[in-house]
């Protein structure tokens, strides 16, 4: 005699056989002891298992999980609002992500270009980086040499009969001074010393070294000196109402 | 869309209407989608986990998961059949990372789950369900990941063959055979360590 299976069985107990086949397997109960045994045995696991009730989770797992839910609202990227948004419109993933890239490089190359185009009008090199040497920037560009007859400022390298030199930027033909931009404030090299935009070159001012100066109390006003150190020589700019100027070349 | 199984609470928001609110940023209907299914994921977790603390994690990351991603239930099932088919995931996932829950797991200690008496039979059958039931939950944990699932959810949880079908993600003949198979192992393993 050929038993049921123990899928047959166990469909039987959930009550998951057509009418057919759930008469088939009675008829057969009837007569086999083993597949009544088996039968018992499913069911009595099935009734543990009913048997062991339900448990609630505690008002601290409550607690963490509305919290983490919370952060998350607070911390929800913007694509992932992007994609929120897209979910209500019904708008598919493959088409509003590829977009959404293009837009964003499209973008980039805007500004990128534009802010190209606003350092070069400036008379600023398009590429940032550390400032050449005073030398370098004599062998590289023509030299104007302009008489000036102005006593040179305490600190500075020329005397008070030697004319100034103005040296021509690497970014333009036109004789304009080589300049660099530190921490949003403009500086420009006149014969070996970098003076900030803006301040009148003879007027008097504090000489520092720049040990001092990051240990001053105005060292929050002053722009990242280690940029400053790499222009090469002397920097004079003005820290509040003072004018400093920081003696880079001294060690 | 197919008729999905609504169920109304007090305020009388379906979970469908749960989800869109919190779609739009309602954070209260959020709560009230964890309120609705904080015990089913939890029970869930218990027991293919078979312990408290490890529930309470996966419980945790289920609804961190249902929140992220509630955007992209769209009612062609039920949200609770979606919210058991994360659970599931997160269950295995965790099975897959921790290697000393699976060792737990796979020994059979499961001792730390504690039992709801059933009041409706008396103290002696009581102890027996207990003992026994305690047995079984032991022995699940020493079931295959794929019977020990289609088990709980069919015995512990209640769901249809269909449902489970759905949270699985197989065919109907599939549940059918892991319910089957994973019974038949804990009915043999039951009998041999009652004899």
């Amino acid at each position: 005699m050929s038993h049921t299976s123990v899928e047959m069985l166990s469909s039987y107990l959930d009550g998951e056989l057509s009418q057919a086949r759930r008469l088939r397997v009675e008829r057969h109960l009837e007569e086999c002891e083993d597949c009544r045994h088996r039968l018992e045995g499913l069911h009595r696991v099935v009734e543990s298992l009913e048997g062991l009730g339900r448990i609630s989770p505690t008002p601290y797992l409550e607690q963490q999980v509305l919290k983490s839910a919370a952060t998350r609202d607070r911390e929800v990227s913007l694509l992932d609002r992007l994609e929120g948004a897209a979910e209500r419109l019904h708008i598919e993933r493959w088409v509003w992500l590829p977009t959404f890239g293009m837009v964003i490089a499209l973008a980039s190359i805007v500004y990128l270009f534009s802010w190209g185009l606003q350092r070069q009008n400036q008379g600023l090199p398009v590429v940032l980086d550390a400032a050449p040497q005073a030398s370098e920037v004599a062998e590289k560009s023509e030299v104007k040499t302009l008489e000036t007859g102005l006593p040179v400022a305490e600190g500075g390298r020329a005397s008070a009969t030697q004319p100034r030199r103005e040296a021509v930027g690497l970014a333009d033909a036109a004789f304009e001074p080589q300049a660099t931009e530190i921490d949003g404030r403009f500086f420009e090299l006149h014969d070996g010393l970098w003076i900030e935009r803006g301040v009148d070159p003879i007027e008097p001012s504090i000489s520092l070294d720049p040990l001092e100066a990051a240990s001053s109390k105005f060292r929050d006003e002053l722009p990242n000196l280690a940029k400053l150190e790499r222009l090469g020589g002397p920097v004079r700019l003005r820290v509040g109402d003072q004018l400093v100027q920081l003696e880079f070349d001294r060690r | 869309m197919k008729a999905a199984v609504l169920m109304a609470d007090v305020t009388g928001d379906t979970d469908l209407e749960l989800v869109e609110r919190h779609r739009y940023g309602d954070r209260a209907a959020f709560e009230q989608i964890y309120r609705r299914h904080a015990e089913m994921v939890f029970n869930l977790a218990l027991r293919m986990t078979g312990d408290p603390e490890e529930a309470a994690d996966v419980s945790q990351e289920t609804f961190l998961r249902v929140h992220r991603h509630c955007g992209k239930f769209r009612g062609r099932s039920s949200l609770k059949t979606w919210i058991y088919r994360v659970a599931v995931n997160c269950c295995r996932s965790r099975f897959r990372r921790n290697q000393t829950w699976r060792t737990r797991i796979l020994s059979g200690s499961l001792e730390r789950v504690e039992q709801v008496a059933d009041t409706r039979r008396g103290p002696e059958d009581r102890t027996l369900d207990r003992d026994r039931g305690e047995a079984v939950m032991k022995l699940l944990g020493r079931l295959p990941e794929p019977f020990r699932e289609a088990v709980v959810l069919r015995d512990l949880e209640g769901l249809s063959y269909d449902e489970i079908a759905r949270v699985l993600g197989i065919r109907i003949g599939t549940v059918r055979s892991r319910i089957a198979r994973g019974r038949e192992r804990l009915r043999a393993l039951l009998e041999s360590s009652e004899s």
